[in-house]
């Protein structure tokens, strides 16, 4: 339990300040803070851990009532992953990422493409998009400490965007008086990367430093003969550079006040004179005060600043062509009854600025406003009902929407738990779908569209979970129906807009047919003593490939979801002697195959007089990593793993295609300087 | 403690008023116009000219005789000459015959298998049409289309040099170096091409590309490569000095010192020219 407390109190999002005699203890007692580690270690399947965002108050895994997955610090640390598309593809099945067009990474989310994953780092929304998702490569993992995931729409309490799902990154915080960790890894096409991680941890004040470098280089990819799609032929790899802080104050037991800056950079290199660039400079300032032990407010401001510019080499300018600035201010309050049931309720304001230089007038700008509310029922040990609704208005377009949710928790028996839930999820159309107009290179022009709607989802699921004598089992199922969901169509020459170019290809922004997702998720897992530790977890989705409203199929470059993926993970601990400790592990997940139909060449068109396409398939495959890390002393971490095992490469690139060029051997260390001190 | 938060919360509404648009615009760059650039050393003038050549179907005509004369006249009077001697004569890509055919003018429309085959060495021809023979102006002696160049009866060598401010003093001590060294230094006439003068890129996502049929300098032109795929190209820059021989034997050093404008658009040439050299 004291594992539980312990991360319960560093869960910023909603961090529930302690009352005066806890807080000041787990501020100052060193031992506290191990127990809390030790617990975290023996609680092999991880249903003590605290979880914030599936209600916006902390509760534990295993009693929360929306089922929320949880990738833990453990999960993270073995995975060796280095930003949030390696983690989610081992830990999590029905996850997969691809490449749009210009080599920016897509995500596929049982269904839900990334512009309806609503990405949160420390409960705080990203700013800027590239083919309509975010810069994972923002998401590094080396500052995260662990991962909560809600799938399904989760408007209620998040507003926009969480149609599919939320999935919200909380960074690190130091648990020790200080820590220093430095570690690096390498592997081919010079994949680089190096991290810093230093806390300071003080009576009332404590401070996590990070910082992450990574690079790896172009490559080229071989294809087979006789194409019948566009295939990649180049990978355009990057150099990052990330540095954040994170300082917290707490004057006094009631009062805790964490202030956050960080900087992002990549540059990737297609054009070897032009290399284009990202940034992003993030910074925010959260008040949390306890009026009482059943009293609490939370103040956020955040600021979320991405940028795209060109670097002229040869002229030495470097040119901005992109900005997108999020300011928003949140105010969120919390009351505990004497039963324990608590109300939240809360308000944002957020201000949206978009410059791009593809932008009807280069600049736009709106804001937006929201009110919710959420009672926490808790009506008996077995049973416990969650209810909320928000109103969100943005002032583009004078656009209004309330969404509900409702959910419920019953727990029969100790050790199983049921959940139902139904959830209203939307995503209101970007100041981008509405007024772009960009020439994508010849091969149509985008057109925003001002009259679009939003997208809107309606999200049922149930699940069941048993746990016992560290075993734990879930199986969950969903169903989403999405209507007007927000995405370009089929690509259409209009004469009339430019009667030069006749034949001049457009595509336009729309609302799309209502569609349908549904699948399921079964997870088994199991913790022995002897060290071995093991989980196996399958998805089923079935997504509706979406239409326009004539029933025409859309300009889909992504790949549909894969019905079929399996996730498996073990690995087996020993530890040989008080200096050595030697962790095997082997992860991988395979899945089945998928057709897509993709454009020949965006221009050939078929008998009817539309584009033809051809169906590509996309073979099923399985990619699995062999890892070994060996603890040397208290400080010392060694990785050797060997990434693709079997020297999976697909015999086309087509858009939709792993990027894997095959077997790869990854050499990690990791020191943890406090150690060699203690 | 309620006042710290009063006044934190004070402190941040300033924050947010300037912060709403965003913050750092000043670690980007503006993309001011780039201007011209001319100095003069007895006879031999030195010189940076920019042109916009990202039409692609015109040709644009430079005279280096005429500049060399008019930057000497004129030296005196820079922002007369900046402002005024940089318009250089274009002249359309004709697209149809209107007269006599001259026996050598075509365009012709291949489709070069970049996406779905074996890259540009990989083609068909779609259709050739009899075209009317490019206009020219009456004296030139650069030829630039995008990032074709072609010649006035002249020779291109290139060198290794990377900068005109390297170069040595003269062509004859270039030359003596280069033999020492056992180079080449055989200049290379302009030469009929049918695939590289790309006059029209509105289909070429379907990998079909109409191409004029006309004399380039192959040499000076790999000054600027542009490659597909991938869809948009890849320019690939060579930022060497190239000696052109003209029709009347001298000779001028130029370089492609860029090939961006400030605002990145790509075929927005800053090329530099020694001449005589």
């Amino acid at each position: 339990m004291g594992g539980a407390l312990f991360l319960l109190m560093n869960c910023l999002p909603t961090e529930a300040v302690g009352n005066s005699e806890s807080v000041p203890r787990r501020f100052t007692s060193q031992a506290a803070a191990d127990s809390a580690y030790s617990d975290w270690e023996h609680d092999a399947v991880g249903l003590e851990a605290v979880v914030v965002t599936g209600t916006r108050t902390p509760k534990t895994l295993k009693d929360v009532p929306i089922q929320t997955r949880l990738i833990s610090p453990e999960d993270i640390r073995k995975s060796d992953a280095t930003n949030v598309q390696d983690l989610l593809e081992q830990e999590l099945p029905g996850v997969e990422f691809s490449k749009s067009y210009n080599q920016q990474t897509h995500l596929n989310f049982s269904g839900f493409g990334g512009q309806s994953v609503l990405f949160l780092v420390d409960g705080e929304r990203m700013a800027g998009e590239t083919m309509d998702d975010v810069d994972f490569a923002r998401l590094n993992m080396n500052s995260v400490e662990r991962i909560e995931i809600i799938k399904g729409a989760a408007s209620a309490l998040y507003g926009s965007n969480a149609t599919g799902g939320v999935i919200n990154l909380i960074t690190k915080q130091p648990k020790q008086k200080w820590t220093l960790n430095l570690n690096g890894r390498g592997s081919k096409h010079n994949e680089r990367r190096y991290g810093l991680n230093f806390g300071l941890n003080g009576t009332h004040v404590r401070n996590m430093l990070s910082f992450t470098g990574t690079n790896i280089d172009n490559y080229s990819f071989h294809n087979g003969p006789d194409q019948k799609a566009v295939v990649i032929s180049n990978f355009y790899g990057d150099e990052t550079w990330h540095v954040d802080d994170k300082l917290t104050w707490s004057p006094t037991s009631r009062l805790q006040i964490t202030a956050k800056a960080g900087y992002f950079f990549r540059q990737q290199v297609r054009t070897v004179t032009v290399p284009e660039r990202f940034r992003d400079f993030t910074g925010g300032l959260r008040g949390i005060y306890k009026f009482s032990d059943s009293d609490q407010l939370e103040v956020v401001y955040h600021f979320d600043q991405y940028d795209k510019s060109d670097y002229q080499k040869l002229s030495g300018l470097d040119v901005r062509d992109y900005s997108n600035v999020l300011n928003s201010v949140r105010a969120l309050y919390n009351h505990t009854f004497g039963q324990g049931d608590i109300l939240t309720v809360g308000a944002d304001c957020q201000h949206d600025y978009l410059f791009n230089k593809n932008l009807q007038g280069e600049e736009r700008e709106q804001d937006s406003f929201d009110a919710f509310a959420q009672y926490d029922w808790n009506i008996s040990d077995q049973w416990e009902l969650v209810s909320a609704i928000r109103y969100d208005y943005f002032s583009d377009g004078s656009e209004s929407r309330v969404t509900p949710k409702l959910s419920a928790r019953y727990k029969p028996l100790a050790d199983m738990c049921f959940r139902f839930g139904y959830g209203m999820g939307f995503r209101a159309p970007s100041l981008k779908e509405k007024y772009y107009n960009f020439d994508m290179a010849g091969i149509w022009i985008i057109q925003g569209n001002a009259g679009l709607v939003p997208e809107v989802s309606h999200n049922f699921n149930a699940s069941v979970e048993y746990s016992r004598w560290q075993y734990n089992f879930t199986l969950s199922g969903y169903y989403n129906q999405v209507k007007d969901r927000l995405a370009t169509g089929s690509p259409f020459v209009d004469s009339s807009i430019d009667p030069e170019h006749p034949d001049q290809l457009y595509l336009s922004y729309i609302n799309l047919k209502d569609y349908r997702t549904y699948g399921f998720d079964v997870s088994a897992g199991k913790h022995w003593s002897n060290g071995i530790s093991a989980r196996v977890s399958y998805a089923y989705v079935h997504e509706e490939l979406p239409t326009d409203a004539n029933g025409e199929s859309i300009n889909n470059q992504y790949v549909p979801a894969r019905s079929h993926s399996l996730s498996v993970r073990t690995d087996w601990e020993h530890r040989f002697t008080k200096h050595y400790a030697l962790t095997l592990g082997i992860n991988g997940r395979a899945l089945s195959g998928v057709d897509n139909l993709e454009f020949v060449d965006y221009r050939t068109k078929g008998d009817d007089g539309k584009l033809l396409r051809n169906e590509i398939h996309y073979d099923p495959y399985s990619v699995w990593k062999l890892s070994c890390m060996q603890q040397i002393g208290k400080a010392v971490r060694i990785t050797l793993a060997l990434d693709n095992l079997f020297n999976y490469k697909p015999d086309y690139y087509y858009l939709n295609a792993p990027l894997t060029d095959g077997i790869r051997l990854q050499v990690g260390a990791s020191i943890d300087v406090d150690a060699l001190f203690r | 403690m309620k006042y710290f938060f009063l006044y934190s919360m004070l402190g941040l509404s300033v924050w947010i008023c300037s912060a709403c648009n965003g913050l750092f615009d000043g670690i980007y760059d503006e993309g001011s116009p780039t201007g011209n650039h001319s100095s003069s050393e007895g006879d031999t003038v030195s010189f940076s000219m920019y042109l916009d050549a990202t039409d692609w179907a015109a040709w644009y005509y430079v005279d280096i005789h005429a500049l060399r004369d008019t930057i000497l006249a004129l030296q005196e009077d820079s922002v007369s000459f900046e402002t005024d001697q940089w318009q250089f004569p274009s002249f359309p890509v004709p697209f149809d015959l209107t007269s006599a055919w001259d026996g050598y003018s075509y365009n012709r429309t291949y489709r070069f298998r970049v996406l779905t085959g074996g890259g540009l060495s990989d083609y068909e021809v779609l259709d050739s049409t009899q075209v009317d023979t490019q206009q020219e102006p009456s004296s030139w002696d650069l030829g630039i289309h995008r990032n074709n160049v072609r010649t006035n009866r002249g020779s291109v060598l290139a060198t290794s040099y990377t900068s005109m401010s390297s170069l040595p003093a003269t062509s004859e001590d270039l030359f003596g170096m280069m033999l020492a060294a056992g180079q080449d230094t055989a200049f290379t006439a302009d030469t009929y091409n049918e695939r590289d003068v790309w006059i029209d890129n509105k289909n070429m996502i379907a990998e079909k590309i109409p191409c004029q049929g006309i004399e380039v300098n192959e040499v000076l032109s790999t000054w600027l490569k542009i490659n597909i795929p991938p869809i948009p190209p890849t320019f690939t820059h060579r930022a060497n000095v190239f000696l052109l021989r003209m029709s009347d034997g001298t000779i001028a050093a130029v370089r492609l010192a860029n090939y961006l404008s400030p605002t990145g658009v790509k075929c927005c040439l800053t090329i530099e020219i020694k001449y005589p050299y």
